[in-house]
């Protein structure tokens, strides 16, 4: 699976395609409080970019690949 | 050859029929839309696939049939039998084209025929769209798509620069500067671009070269029990070195949802920071200013960096210290800028870069560009891409293959383009030129200069490769002439039937393979047959009558296993008539249009199957039988008339299965053939004698058509004639055991039946014994045996003749026809007779004795042998020796 | 794990040289000859394919109207889909798009830009 939810974190791995959104979507509904780590991943659908976004969700850890890191930090951590 | 070639050639065959058969059809309804597209899609395919290989005359003779295709789609050409006369000479062409790729001919150059081809196709879209007098848009006629372009936006800022971090702004500026082309890009994906399988994060990532990236949501987030995860709100907000073309290209599928700005490298320059409590920078301020206007740039570098040094970095007034320095060392002599950015220290508020841009920023760029002079390339990139975008269009219209009646005034609007924009761009002296062009152009009635002009310009030399198509050549026309007369009378062999698909039901397998599988299951009859002599051997020579026994009842169940493989082997080499009569439409067409004639083709029992021998060996004969029929069976439209008939004959090529024969029936509703005039003319050539001439029937008479040497056209025309006659048919016709006959009734038309085996794998014979040899007679000729005593046997005029059943049979000796010298063997006084019957008449042949008949695969003599005409083949036996089969039809 | 590409065109030879060019590429292919296989094709059970190719002049079932079908079946709701066509067809693209297509190819393509293109539509390819 792609992702895998934990108690209060999602583990993203890989490719985490387009389908996946509604479960995430559902998840962080239901666990506002979730972090998210991003370890082993290397791509993930932008549906579940905006659902992350709307939650405002809190990095527990960046991805490893140097070029997906710089994306998500562009969108989930606004330079202020 | 590789794998993808030999499919390409397999289905392009098929496809060049299809096309064919489609443009016969649309003849008979050219109204039809739906005819028209299916014909559309063939030459569509077949041009799309050669253009995987390089075959660049193929695939420039079927870009030409499909832009006529796709005019005549589109409604802006009106099929014709012009038309069609073209595409199928096209088409014929690509055809042969395959023929030699096949044969791995590739010396030969047929280029020029290529152009000559095109020529003729594009000239008709040209020559009927002028005609049907309709505008044209500019998708329909062949001319490559520009991509929609992107949208450049040149004065309004798409986002602001002030959240890129300075380090990221300052590395930018200098690119800049260094000549790196820099843009803003904004990708907003629509809302429901997820919908259309867009992953616009995975998009933006493959952006080049890009220094810094923000992505925001259109709108503000709601709930998450609001978020509809699906419809797409975001923005991409990109800095990136990439130049514009590489941004256009990997935007290309989205160029709607991306906007690009090429950046002013001021207004990267947005000092930012910590206001520490205000302006109160009024001393450094006028310090710097003095400096500067004292023109003491060295002192002001000096002040700022001391100034520098003595602030906290993330103040507000660090930073625009910092960009002051950088301006210094790279724009020096741009006073208003670094006034501007000094004074702005007044203020703390970041400088209003628009309200110096053109002053300011224009002699900045001079300097870093003082060695461009060439007007062309020191144009803005949003400059440059709107006169790339005009020349463009000109280049397009310049294109357009009609000739309309506003041709010259399209000429004029063109030149008048390119000189305004040559003027804009500061280049008065092309004017001449282009006028010069231009009154050619006006002159000759044809763009070709201009377009050249133009093309050297923009510098798509590429391009000059199509302009020989587009530029009209006079003969064109003249020469596609003899494209129609070069049609050779073979027409395309097919290597596998049409209806064959490509799928899991059905496989495509080489002939030969097939005709192994025949070669073997044959040697396996033979062999198999030896069984019975060795239960022979087993009881006889060694008394072991259990295992005769046993070996005999082996052979009942492998002779099943046997027979039941060569039938089904026999099936997969069963294919249908349509093999040969799918190339009628196409023949008759063209005859009966050269002849003035008009015909209407029906074809029945398509489906009817064969052996693929006897399928093949039909072609010849039937196309002969054709031209026969529509070179003198069928009247012209006026003789028809006025004998009250239809103005159209009809021609009927119908096959059909009666027990183990195939039946092929050609009947024509023509002036049929008069036995008188064929009689006289029989005899005339000395085919018939004076008594025949007198006693033959009406019903005889017509048949002698097939005698050989005979012909009865006055004069030898190219058509059918070719200085052989029917003679030729009846011979093919008779190579596979097949028989032909002719009916025919003066004024209303002509019958001819062809009778052939299905399956000339197979031959029945009779053994025969003469002189202690044995010879196989086919069983199709054998009448009866019957053993005559040796005195009712009468020699009329040197000739052996018997009475049986009241009818006179002549004899003949198989020893003297094999030129054997010995005497026939008498038994009891009697001799043995096989009644064979040879076209009409029975005949006696004298052989020593009967054996049984047996089925055998006969197969040609070959070599030296093949020059024996008396046999008509060979065959082994189960015993293992050969068996020498006569040939009725040489020998009596 | 290997891409799934799904190919739909009528012509045996297109489809041989694009399957020839992906299987080396070490993609999965399947291909189906006309819009109705591949419609069946895509119905069936257990095939999910990463993207699909398709030409838009074939018999029976266009590849428009197979884009249309093909997005009113939820497990392809977000697949990519690529039309092939050739230079002139503008108006063709433009309403493959509409109707859900995610881009084009222009015929004959050579193997590496089919590559660098199904890379640009398709994540992890």
């Amino acid at each position: 699976m792609p992702i895998d939810y934990k108690k209060n974190q999602v583990l993203f791995r890989e490719i985490v395609g387009v389908e996946e959104a509604e479960g995430l979507l559902e998840f962080l509904h239901k666990r506002p409080a979730a972090k998210i780590d991003f370890g082993g991943c290397t791509h993930l659908h932008p549906a579940n970019l905006q659902v992350l976004m709307a939650a405002k969700i809190r990095i527990a850890v960046w991805p490893k690949d140097a070029n997906m890191c710089f994306w998500l930090k562009s969108a989930l951590q606004p330079e202020k | 050859m590789n794998p993808l070639l030999v499919q390409f050639l397999s289905e392009a065959r098929d496809t060049l029929y299809d096309i064919g058969q489609k443009l016969m059809q649309l003849e008979q309804t050219p109204d039809n839309a739906d005819l028209m597209n299916e014909l559309f899609r063939p030459v569509h395919t077949l041009k799309g696939n050669s253009g995987l290989f390089d075959f660049p005359e193929m695939t420039r003779v079927l870009h030409a049939g499909e832009d006529l295709m796709v005019a005549v789609r589109d409604g802006r050409v009106v099929y014709s039998r012009e038309i069609a006369d073209c595409l199928l000479d096209a088409m014929d062409f690509v055809g042969q084209l395959c023929d030699e790729i096949e044969q791995g001919i590739t010396e030969v150059s047929h280029i020029d025929d290529a152009v000559r081809l095109a020529d003729a196709l594009r000239k008709l879209i040209a020559v009927n769209a002028a005609r049907t007098d309709r505008v044209e848009s500019l998708d329909n006629i062949g001319v490559p798509e520009q991509p929609k372009p992107t949208n450049f936006i040149k004065s309004k800022n798409l986002f602001s620069l002030a959240p890129v971090p300075e380090t990221i702004r300052m590395d930018a500026f200098r690119r800049i500067l260094k000549g790196d082309p820099l843009h803003r890009l904004v990708y907003s994906p629509v809302e429901d671009c997820f919908f259309q399988g867009d992953d616009p994060l995975h998009q933006a990532q493959q952006t080049p070269d890009v220094l810094w990236c923000a992505i925001v949501a259109r709108e503000s987030w709601p709930n998450l029990v609001d978020l509809d995860a699906y419809r797409c709100v975001l923005v991409f907000n990109l800095l990136t070195a990439a130049p514009s073309e590489e941004l256009v290209e990997l935007y290309r599928y989205v160029p709607d949802q991306v906007v690009i700005q090429p950046v002013d490298p001021l207004h990267l320059v947005i000092p930012t920071g910590d206001p520490n409590g205000g302006p109160v920078y009024e001393d450094f301020v006028a310090e710097a200013l003095l400096h500067l206007d004292g023109g003491n740039l060295a002192s002001l570098g000096r002040a700022a960096r001391t100034m520098l040094e003595l602030s906290n970095p993330d103040l507000w007034l660090s930073s625009a210290l910092r960009w002051l320095l950088l301006l210094l060392e790279n724009m020096p002599s741009n006073r208003a800028v670094l006034r501007t950015l000094i004074e702005s220290l007044r203020t703390l508020t970041p400088p209003d870069w628009s309200l110096t841009d053109h002053d300011a920023a224009e002699p900045a760029t001079e300097g870093l560009s003082e060695n461009v002079t060439d007007s062309l390339n020191s144009l803005s990139e949003e400059d440059a891409f709107e006169r790339d975008v005009i020349l463009d269009a000109q280049r397009q219209i310049l294109m357009l293959q009609d000739q309309p009646a506003w041709h010259s005034g399209r000429l004029k609007a063109v030149a008048t383009t390119l000189i305004n924009c040559c003027a804009a761009m500061g280049e008065i002296q092309t004017a001449a030129e282009i006028e010069a062009a231009l009154k050619t152009g006006l002159e000759t009635g044809s763009g070709g200069l201009l377009l050249d002009w133009l093309n050297a310009r923009i510098g798509m030399p590429t391009l000059r490769a199509n302009l020989s198509e587009i530029v009209q050549s006079p003969q064109g026309q003249q020469q596609t002439g003899n494209v129609i007369s070069a049609f050779t009378d073979e027409g395309p062999k097919f290597g596998r039937r049409a209806e064959d698909q490509i799928g899991p039901r059905s496989l495509k397998v080489d002939q030969v393979k097939i005709d192994l599988l025949m070669n073997l299951i044959g040697e396996m009859v033979v062999s198999k047959n030896a069984l019975p002599y060795l239960a022979q051997r087993a009881e006889n020579q060694f008394g072991a009558r259990e295992v005769a026994r046993e070996i005999k009842a082996q052979y009942t169940v492998i002779n099943r296993i046997v027979e039941e493989m060569q039938g089904a082997i026999m099936q997969v080499r069963m294919m249908p008539v349509s093999f040969v009569f799918q190339r009628f439409p196409r023949l008759v067409r063209d005859i009966s249009r050269k002849l003035g004639k008009e015909v209407n083709l029906v074809l029945e029992g398509e489906e009817t199957e064969a052996d693929k021998n006897i399928i093949e060996s039909l072609a010849d004969p039937l196309i002969h039988i054709v031209r026969n029929s529509l070179d003198h069976g069928l009247e012209t439209p006026e003789i028809r008339q006025s004998c009250g008939k239809s103005a159209a004959g009809t021609l009927i090529i119908r096959a059909k299965q009666e027990a183990d024969r195939v039946l092929i029936e050609i009947i024509d509703d023509g002036k049929g053939i008069d036995p008188e005039v064929i009689k006289r003319k029989a005899y005339e050539k000395g085919i018939i004698d004076e008594t025949t001439l007198e006693q033959i029937s009406d019903r005889d008479s017509v048949n002698l058509v097939f005698g050989a040497g005979f012909s009865t056209a006055e004069t030898v025309s190219d058509l059918s004639g070719r200085g052989v006659g029917m003679d030729v048919v009846r011979t093919g016709v008779e190579r596979v055991n097949g028989a032909i006959q002719l009916e025919s009734e003066v004024g209303k038309g002509t019958h001819i039946r062809i009778s052939l085996p299905l399956s000339m794998a197979v031959t029945k014979v009779m053994i025969i014994e003469s002189d202690g040899q044995i010879f196989g007679v086919p069983m199709d000729h054998v009448v009866e045996t019957v053993r005559i005593r040796r005195r009712a046997i009468h020699t009329i005029k040197q000739s052996k003749t018997t009475v049986l059943r009241g009818r006179i049979v002549a004899l003949k000796a198989l020893n003297v026809l094999l030129e054997i010298p010995a005497e026939p063997r008498v038994n009891d006084d009697e001799l043995a007779v096989l009644v064979v019957r040879v076209g009409s008449e029975p005949v006696g042949l004298i052989v020593d004795d009967f054996h049984e008949t047996v089925d055998v695969i006969q197969k040609p003599l070959e070599g030296v042998l093949s020059g024996l005409s008396v046999y008509s083949g060979s065959a082994l036996m189960g015993d293992g020796s050969v068996l020498m089969v006569l040939n009725m039809k040489e020998m009596v | 794990m290997a891409k799934t590409i799904f190919i739909v065109d009528d012509s045996a030879t297109m489809l041989m040289s694009v399957k020839n060019n992906l299987e080396i590429s070490g993609f999965t292919v399947v291909t189906a000859e006309d819009g109705v296989k591949a419609l069946t094709k895509l119905k069936g059970a257990g095939f999910k394919p990463d993207l699909m190719i398709t030409d838009i002049n074939m018999p029976n079932m266009n590849g428009i109207e197979l884009i249309r079908n093909t997005r009113t079946l939820p497990a392809f709701r977000f697949m990519p889909i690529l039309v092939m066509t050739t230079e002139n067809q503008q108006v063709k693209r433009d309403e493959a798009k509409k109707l859900g297509a995610t881009g084009w190819l222009v015929k004959p393509v050579g193997g590496a830009d089919l590559l660098k293109i199904i890379k640009q539509v398709l994540p992890g390819a």
